[in-house]
């Protein structure tokens, strides 16, 4: 019996634009593609499967397809908000693996910086979502459903807004090393705790920035990879799981992030101890928190002890976690960040992230995604990719 | 823990086609929370379906929450015109449901906290399931 065949990232950009007034989001979404496909050394010719999520303009898939000029023939726009695009390498991984394509393309885009859309205001998907009528008289904003989970953290577990900061804090000493990083200028605990509350216990700098932009991701199968002059990043495991109010049996202490973690660990056959670098979702500091304690990189509750006194600073701490800025500080774009996170991880195992930065000898990474609210449904997605 | 009251008949939609919410706005207007339970598995839902969530059966029930509660989390929101503070509360028929604060000051209310129901308009002018901080003690 022949191997498995395997899946590689073979090329990444990220959209150098944090405000694009003057552009289209289908726009970024082509200029994102021709950067990853350059990265990578391929042409447009060459993509035969292409994923993009429910937010892309149009009618998704079919509008970026024409757009861009692709004729894929697999297609997935499986839509977990900003996890979508760690589910979408997940996808792609085996879609490579069952032999139903070779070189697939992941884009995102959006502009709600320029559209004024931030996580102030209730977000609507589409207006007969079944939970709308329970619960948006109430208005629930994503800071504040967010901020309902890391109150719940707090009561249970003893977790402070200063452990909470210090999230940020590893985010901006990383982030003045990023030239494009939408804030580039490091912050103190007394920083974020300073900060306007947007919705107890989240401060304004506890959430991350609202920017235009996007970004592409290519994966390729091994034939395809071994012909392009590009490190081999394998992806070793992935998983991702879907966690909601459970018909009223809500239970915010943990995230759908502890069985998409364990399938993708399960699958690589690897332990958060292997792990040397770690890219993880960081719309606010607390889904971060929470993704540490639920991937295993610390015990349940855990979390405020583990990211205090920079636990997230390359170099310095005990996990190195998001060198670009994360959501945080450098780049969240389309109010979701998760292609941004595999981007990140690409550079530090080619050995490419900021030199003060850069992991030394990085081979295992993990990326993580979270997407919908924390509080009410969402989607988790988490890849281990290898340098071969 | 109190035992789930009946509904009363009219709280049962006349037209199959009534969508949950407008139930649960005909029992608001009568000054009760309107949830469901299932006569398959025997456990509340919220927010209502006509399909339980948990076993899929059809055979699921209004029934009217006794209104009281305990806050499981909280969200306190400072706007302009005075705080807000988003909540979960636990009710005591044991399902936990997405609301907020009402009457009380936001900063009134903590994890824990003893609330009750109350229905006040919203944005719309339909009556919800607001909450309270319950000063009957208990
Ligand atoms: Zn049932």
């Amino acid at each position: 019996m022949s191997p498995t065949p395997q899946a590689y990232i073979a090329g990444v950009f990220e959209h150098p634009t944090r405000s694009a007034p003057d552009k289209t989001t289908a726009q970024l979404h082509a200029e994102a593609a021709a950067g990853a496909l350059a990265d990578a050394g391929l042409s447009l010719g060459d993509v035969d499967a292409y994923f993009c999520a429910g937010d892309a303009p149009g009618l998704g898939a079919l509008s970026m397809a024409e757009y861009i000029g692709l004729t894929p023939r697999l297609i997935d726009t499986t839509e977990l908000g900003g996890a979508s695009y760690i589910s979408h390498l997940n996808h792609a991984m085996r879609a490579i693996a069952a032999g139903r394509c070779t070189v697939a393309l992941i884009t995102l885009a959006g502009r709600p910086r320029s559209e004024r859309s931030s996580g102030k205001a209730a977000r609507v998907y589409s207006a007969d979502a079944p939970d709308l009528p329970f619960e948006l008289p109430f208005s629930p904003s994503m800071v504040a459903l967010y901020g309902l989970v890391a109150a719940r953290h707090m009561h249970e577990f003893g977790t402070t807004s200063e452990q909470l900061a210090w999230i940020k804090v590893a985010a901006s000493q990383h982030a003045r090393h990023n030239p494009a990083a939408r804030l580039p200028d490091p912050v103190t605990v007394e920083d974020v705790l300073a900060s306007p509350m947007i919705a107890s216990p989240l401060h304004r700098l506890d959430c991350c920035v609202v920017t235009d932009g996007g970004g592409a991701v290519v994966v390729a199968a091994e034939g395809v990879m071994r012909s392009l002059d590009r490190p081999a990043l394998r992806i070793a495991g992935a998983g991702e799981a879907i966690k909601h109010q459970n018909g009223g049996a809500v239970d915010l202490t943990y995230s759908a992030a502890a069985r998409a973690g364990a399938d993708a660990f399960a699958e690589a056959g690897v332990k958060p101890a292997d792990v040397d670098y770690a890219s993880i979702y960081d719309s606010f500091t607390i889904t971060l928190l929470m993704q540490l304690e639920d991937l295993g990189f610390c015990e349940k509750g855990a979390g405020g002890r583990f990211v205090a006194d920079g636990g997230l600073i390359s170099g310095e701490g005990r996990l190195p976690v998001n060198t670009d800025g994360g959501g945080l500080c450098n780049n969240h774009p389309a109010n979701r960040g998760g292609i941004t996170k595999i981007i990140e991880a690409v550079r530090q195992l080619r050995g490419a992230a900021a030199p003060a930065l850069q992991v030394p000898n990085c081979r295992l990474a993990l990326v993580s995604g979270i997407g919908g609210s924390l509080a009410t449904r969402h989607g988790a997605a988490v890849a281990l990719l290898e340098r071969e | 823990m109190t035992a789930p009251r009946p509904s009363s008949s009219a709280a049962e939609p006349g037209s199959p086609a009534a969508e949950p919410q407008d139930v649960a706005r005909a029992a608001a207007e009568r000054g009760a929370l309107a949830y469901k339970s299932c006569e398959g598995c025997g456990r509340p839902h919220y927010y209502p379906r006509p399909l339980c969530p948990f076993c899929l059966s059809a055979a699921t029930r209004w029934r009217e929450a006794s209104g009281g509660g305990s806050v499981y989390s909280l969200s306190i929101v400072p706007e302009a015109e005075g705080a807000r503070a988003l909540l979960f509360v636990t009710l005591d028929e044991g399902f936990t449901i997405l609301s907020a604060a009402s009457d009380d000051p936001a900063e009134a209310f903590a994890i824990g906290a003893r609330v009750r129901v109350v229905f006040r308009p919203d944005g719309d002018g339909v009556l919800q399931p607001f909450f309270r901080l319950d000063d009957a003690g208990d």
